[in-house]
């Protein structure tokens, strides 16, 4: 299944529209596409990784968002807008996953065998961050979108000013730098402490 | 929650702002600033500050370095993928598990526009060998031809360009039986109803040869619609024919519900599959684990239970149908085929040992083998093999602690104990060395646990089949030891001791003539004890030990035997115990051991001679039986006397002997007197712990010599209250202990107690108590059962003939059939030698 699908840009993009539209069903449609895409990030992290060698984050950042954001060139307005909707999909894709395989559910990847879940080494629960996430948003809302662009979308802080400055946030490149700063120490003081 | 209340208290922007503002600032700097900033206002700088803080932490955290979708792609770099999309003419969708023998997964395969789902099971290339692939594939026809509802098919087979070797089976969407049984909380008959269609299953294979070899729980899955459907059959052999190498056969079953041949490499059967029917059955009545030694079920299921579980393959069920068959028998209150031999005998008691504490039997068992361990450490100089046994020292003394941690309750402890000490040794022994030395303390270790495994567990009778095992290779030991020549005094008392233990434990199982060969060879051995080292005291008890365990044995024999040399033989191997008693008394005039040992060979000679009267109708008591028995109530006395905490159920008990011996010999009065002395004797320990059964055992026979005693003196309504205490007392034994249905006084009660109810009328009654016999005593197969029901299906006879003529002939063609089975046998016992006249006479009366 995984290897036979391949993301064609326009695909997702034809998804994201239909599912920003209000078609739910074209999450599941999306979830496939994107879990391919990450397989094979994953299939490439194993091939290059070498002991003490880490891996660059941004540069693979890069490499997944581009096979799966319209080709550049686009209008920026349209990609801006791309990406704050693609934030939250990803959100929501990768919370819901977690929650089917916490659940012993099954999963496109197929059911969860008991006993054979691996721990992440690295990274975060997400559905921690998820649930800390909402709530925090409900006091500070700009800052909320900045952590789902840069951490659900894997924007860089440049590019989060240019989808901010679109959908008509005013915001500096200072702004989003202390904007992020402030939730990523909220939230790790959430997590960290839970109430 | 308190963060909401927190920060609805406070205004966000505010925080912010001074968060960051702070934030840039150095330790003195920011301490300053918010003392101004956060006047008065302790809620929020603790706010402030605990952010702070956490800024601190989140900066080093990974987590946030690294965005959500990146750390999933790491996720799925860390999990293993598929390695196949396809397998043969099937799609794979997923993996649904793994294990020792290869991974299974789920796979689907377009059959002419509608899919079907396989689970496909992949051994792994490095265990399999190329030649034996093909076989593989070939065999797989065998399997193929299995077809029934409850066996979840063979599909196909075959292997992949990779020469890697694939099954394909029915996928069965279930949870396992046990988790099933659990989640629906069903009751017992529905568990046994489950077991029984499994059984079927089973057979069906067998008649098709083929062995299943791994089944447990987890091979046996239902469905949501509860239906049950076996897996893996025959794989477990052909996997293992595929797998390169011997090291793969210990992973292909499951331990705990491999048979016992199984584990030891020998030849498997469709007796092994009827052993781990047996541990699944268990396991589905009991809901617990199925250990060694376990704990025994209440009722005829554990008659069915033992039955399937015996260590021998051939004497257990013959078939899984017959197992399938006896567990609802069982359930619904006919009698099984797993029986008892011959009627429940009071003396066996004599046997039960104190249990050893758990503190002392690690301490005993460590002792073990660190002896053994300093023997093979003189023995074998090379430092290499010294290591590997330290190792397993090691391991045995702290490989202990972390296993007992997580252990429920310690009789799982106890037996781990006992378990790795065997172990140790048989890794010991299996050197083969020829060292005298070595041999002696891995045979007095073998005893040991031998003795160990004997123990009483709590309320379970301990592992008899295991300490027979052991103490096999003790006497094996010390038969080598002595056949090279090398036997001191000290050998053969050993060896004559375990001979002893082993004579007695086939006792235990009901195997009276093995028992009486082990008794014999016993005596012979210390007999050479005591010819070598005269005047040692250890020889001569060892060897009065073993003549009383011949005793026991000769006794249990007469009873299922039932001829009448058994009773004569009986009866002067307790003479010839009795004798060398009072030898060794003479000798060591008040050694408490040898008192002991004493009283017993007193009651038991009066017990042979008893038996032998009735045999032979002599009616007439030996006045010496009145004497010993006398004898034997002074002897237990003044051993009370000196410690009555240990000797106490023993005079109790040298007093139901009097009353029986009295009453038998037609003194009434003293034979009263004697029986209540002992019951209320029984009655002050049994009062304090209600739910001992031994006790309680103690009572019952107490309120039959008091029976006795009472008849003797012909005081009917006394003697008839009494025995209707006697069958109360055992319907409650009987309840949890099958074997006290059938016990000698139960039967006795009920006889007497009919006879008492035709005498005044109440036919119904004494109808319902000869019927009752008869069902207690149906499927037995020791000679005074046999005998017992063929006396009370003539007085069932009796009893109907007045009013049912037609039952009555049928009663007695039974009473008749069984005297010419026995007859055929050979000579029926002077006592019996009139009765297939005189049921031929009363059966022409009908004619």
């Amino acid at each position: 299944m995984a290897s036979s699908e391949t993301s064609d840009s326009g695909e997702i993009t034809q998804r994201l529209i239909r599912w920003r539209d209000g078609d739910e069903s074209a999450l599941e449609d999306l979830t496939r596409l994107v879990y391919a895409e990450l397989r094979r990030l994953a299939a490439w992290m194993l091939k290059n990784e070498r002991p003490g060698h880490t891996l660059q984050p941004t540069a693979l950042v890069h490499e997944l968002y581009l096979r799966l954001v319209p080709a550049p060139g686009i209008d920026w307005r349209c990609r801006s807008q791309f990406f704050s909707i693609a934030a939250n999909v990803m959100r929501r894709i990768l919370v819901d996953h977690a929650r089917k395989r916490s659940a012993g559910k099954r999963t496109i990847e197929g059911p969860v065998v008991p006993g054979e879940e691996t721990i992440s080494l690295a990274g975060p629960d997400i559905l921690e961050v998820d649930s800390a996430l909402s709530r925090f948003a409900k006091h500070h809302p700009r800052q909320a979108q900045v952590v789902e662009l840069r951490f659900f979308g894997g924007l860089t802080n440049e590019e989060i000013v240019e989808t901010m400055r679109t959908s008509g946030e005013q915001v500096s490149l200072r702004t989003v730098e202390r904007d992020w700063r402030f939730s990523r120490a909220w939230l790790q003081d959430a997590i960290g402490n839970p109430r | 929650m308190q963060l909401a209340i927190r920060d609805d208290d406070i205004d966000p922007r505010e925080l912010r702002d001074l968060f960051d503002a702070a934030c840039e600032l150095e330790d003195g700097a920011r301490r300053d600033f918010l003392e101004e900033h956060c006047v008065g206002r302790t809620v929020l700088r603790e706010r402030i500050e605990g952010l702070l803080s956490a800024d601190t932490d989140a900066v080093a955290d990974a987590r946030w370095m690294v965005p959500a979708l990146l750390c999933e792609a790491g996720r799925l770099a860390a999990e293993p993928e598929l390695p196949f999309d396809r397998i043969g003419p099937y799609r794979v969708l997923s993996r649904i598990g793994a294990g020792g023998m290869g991974t299974v997964y789920l796979a689907e395969r377009d059959y002419d526009g509608h899919i079907g789902r396989a689970a496909i099971k992949v051994i792994p290339r490095i265990l399999a060998d190329p030649e034996n692939i093909d076989r593989f594939v070939r065999e797989r026809h065998i399997l193929a031809r299995l077809n029934h509802p409850h066996i979840a098919r063979m599909l196909d087979a075959g292997r992949t360009e990779d020469g890697v070797p694939w099954l394909a089976m029915e996928y069965v969407d279930g949870v396992p039986i046990e988790k099933f049984a659990k989640e629906r909380g069903l009751q017992l008959k529905a568990r046994l109803e489950l077991f029984e269609t499994i059984c079927d299953a089973v057979m069906y294979a067998h008649r098709n040869l083929v062995v299943h070899r791994d089944l447990k729980p987890a091979n046996i899955l239902v469905t949501a619609d509860g239906v049950v459907k076996l897996l893996d059959f025959g794989i477990a052999k052909l996997l293992s024919d595929t797998a390169a190498g011997g090291a793969t056969s210990s992973a292909m079953m499951t331990p705990a519900y491999a048979s016992p041949e199984q584990i030891a490499g020998g030849a498997i059967t469709t007796s092994s599959d009827v052993y781990s029917l047996g541990v699944i059955l268990y396991e589905l009545i009991s809901g617990e684990k199925c250990t060694v030694p376990r704990k025994r079920l209440k009722g005829d299921i554990e008659n069915v239970v033992s039955m399937a579980l015996r260590q021998e393959p051939e004497r257990r069920y013959a078939s899984a149908g017959d197992l399938g068959e006896d567990a609802r028998r069982a359930l619904e209150g006919f009698p099984v085929r797993a029986r008892q031999d011959s009627l429940g005998y009071r003396t066996l008691r004599l046997f039960a040992r104190r249990p050893i504490e758990f503190a002392l039997l690690a301490a005993m068992s460590f002792a073990v083998c660190i002896a053994a361990l300093l023997a093979f450490q003189q023995y074998r100089e090379a430092q290499r093999r010294f290591a590997e046994v330290r190792a397993t020292a090691n391991s045995f003394l702290f490989g202990i602690d972390d296993a007992l941690a997580g252990l429920p309750g310690t009789t799982r402890a106890r037996m781990l104990v006992a378990q790795r000490g065997q172990q140790y040794l048989d890794t010991l022994a299996s050197d083969r060395s020829s060292d005298m030395a070595l041999k002696h303390e891995l045979a007095s270790g073998y005893r040991r646990f031998g003795d160990i495994l004997g123990q009483p567990f709590g309320p379970n009778l301990g592992d008899v089949d295991g300490a027979a095992r052991d103490y096999s290779k003790a006497e094996a030991l010390f038969a080598s030891i002595a056949s090279a020549g090398r036997a001191d005094a000290g050998v053969y008392i050993e060896w004559g001791q375990v001979l002893t233990d082993q004579c007695q434990i086939a006792i235990r199982q009901s195997a009276s003539e093995k028992a009486i060969a082990y008794g014999e060879k016993a005596v012979q051995v210390l007999e050479k004890a005591v010819a070598f080292n005269p005047g040692s005291r250890d020889a001569e008890v060892a060897l009065l030990r073993g003549r009383q365990a011949l005793v026991l044995a000769s006794l249990t024999r007469s009873l299922s035997n039932g001829s009448l040399a058994a009773y004569q033989e009986a009866a002067s191997d307790a003479a010839e115990a009795l004798k060398t008693a009072r030898l060794l008394a003479g000798r060591y005039p008040g050694d408490e051991t040898i008192q002991k040992a004493l009283a017993a060979a007193c009651e038991y000679q009066v017990y042979t001679w008893y038996d032998l009267r009735r045999v032979t109708v002599t009616a007439r008591t030996n006045s010496d039986e009145v004497l010993l028995t006398r004898e034997e109530v002074n002897i237990t006395r003044g051993l009370f006397d000196r410690s009555p905490d240990h000797y106490r159920r023993q005079y109790a008990d040298a007093y139901t002997d009097l009353a029986l011996t009295l009453a038998s010999a037609g003194e009434a009065a003293g034979a009263e007197t004697a029986a209540r002395e002992s019951l209320r004797r029984f009655e002050e320990s049994a009062g304090a712990d209600r739910d001992d059964l031994e006790a309680f055992r103690d009572v019952a026979v107490a309120h039959w010599s008091l029976a006795r005693a009472m008849a003797a003196g012909n005081h009917w309504p006394e003697a008839a209250a009494e025995y209707e205490k006697v069958a109360a007392d055992y319907e409650r034994l009987g309840k949890t202990n099958p074997a006290d249905r059938h016990d000698q006084a139960i039967i006795e009660a009920n006889d007497w107690l009919g006879a008492w109810y035709l005498k005044h009328g109440e036919r119904a009654r004494a109808l319902g108590l000869y019927r009752s016999n008869i069902r207690a005593l149906t499927g037995l197969n020791g000679a005074d059962a046999v005998e017992a029901l063929a006396l009370d299906e003539e007085r069932l006879g009796d009893a109907l003939a007045p009013a049912d003529p037609a039952g009555a002939v049928e009663r007695y063609r039974d009473a008749a059939a069984i005297w010419k089975r026995l007859g055929d046998a050979g000579p029926l016992l002077p006592v019996d030698a009139d009765r297939p006249k005189e049921v031929e006479r009363k059966l022409s009366a009908f004619k």
